[in-house]
């Protein structure tokens, strides 16, 4: 598999996870390990006061100097809300400016606000910050966040945490077609399969939390999805066999014992 | 003093520093951002920013999440 490449880091995995919904930290950890993932995607939240000191913290667990922390501006309804988020992130990670943008629409769909994620983008890229960037399956917004400077083009592939899998198959495959930066599916992975199938359409990378954290076994998933996204590069580069509507036998007819 | 910390009130000591507001909660300066009335502290001025009454403090951390 070869490398994908985001803000002029290379990385071996096209697998990018969260690291919500897990038991407790050591499962997050072991999680992320079988998974393979080198950039994980956090939260930024109001500390808990009263919390222990001697709990561990999560970037405790996950060193940034190992793994690429990938702040998201999740529960952002609007432009100025995202926008301090990564402000604050980026003070929390010591000045890096990586960052998932993601402004939501509503609650029950967690769709993006694509107005909104425009506003955002651009005043983040006058503040020299690296988006990535969650957004419907629109080719059009998809280029406009493009064109203002994101580095990466996140397509929900059916509404987050859903398990639905990838409902908008040519969506998805024209805003590859369209674009120059990688494509990240984000959003609506369920199992092995779904993250197989993004990569055989040629997308860049999947980004995936709930379908980890949530399985029975979140670390036989985490292996499982690690497969499925190396064997979906490997198939989409192999180059598939057209479809056909009849038969077409694999034994030679010349020699047959039955004649 | 009267501040506001993370939507709460809290009574903490007079006159006290950011460092020394930190040191009061028992809380590392390690992967956290510290706002006051909307506005980003840098951590190198966590020494010298005193707080004052009615301040509204926000603590922020990276926590898990997708």
């Amino acid at each position: 598999m070869s490398k994908l490449i985001i803000n002029d880091k290379s990385y071996n995995s096209r697998l990018i996870v969260g690291t919500g919904k897990y038991k407790d930290l050591t499962e997050t950890k072991q999680a992320i390990l079988n998974s393979g993932a080198e950039m994980v995607t956090v939260a930024i939240r109001r500390m808990n006061i009263g919390q222990d000191k001697s709990l561990p913290n999560l970037l405790d667990y996950l060193d940034p100097k190992i793994f690429t922390i990938l702040p998201n501006t999740a529960g952002c309804y609007n432009a100025k809300d995202a926008v301090r988020t990564c402000q604050l992130a980026a003070e929390i990670l010591e000045g890096e400016k990586l960052v998932k943008l993601e402004v939501l629409g509503d609650d029950k769909t967690l769709y993006p606000n694509v107005t909104e994620t425009l506003k955002a983008a651009e005043q983040l890229v006058k503040d020299d910050f690296k988006i990535m960037v969650y957004t419907t399956d629109d080719h059009i917004i998809a280029k406009e966040l493009e064109n203002i400077g994101c580095i990466s083009i996140m397509p929900l592939a059916s509404p987050i945490g859903s398990g639905l899998g990838i409902q908008n198959e040519y969506n998805l495959l024209t805003i590859k077609e369209n674009s120059t930066v990688p494509i990240i599916v984000d959003a609506g992975v369920g199992t092995a399969s779904d993250a197989s199938k993004v990569m055989e359409l040629g997308c860049d990378g999947v980004l995936m939390n709930t379908a980890i954290a949530c399985a029975k076994d979140p670390l036989l998933m985490a292996t499982a999805m690690k497969k499925a996204v190396e064997s979906g590069y490997d198939a989409y580069h192999a180059g598939r066999i057209p479809k056909k509507f009849h038969a077409s036998a694999s034994s030679p007819k010349e020699g047959n014992v039955c004649d | 003093m009267r501040i506001i910390l993370n939507k709460d009130v809290q009574i903490i000591p007079d006159s006290i520093s950011i460092d020394g507001l930190l040191e009061h909660l028992n809380i590392e300066i390690k992967y956290i951002a510290i706002e006051v009335n909307q506005k980003i502290v840098p951590k190198s001025e966590y020494d010298t920013f005193n707080l004052k009454e009615n301040d509204n403090v926000e603590i922020i951390n990276a926590v898990g999440g997708g």
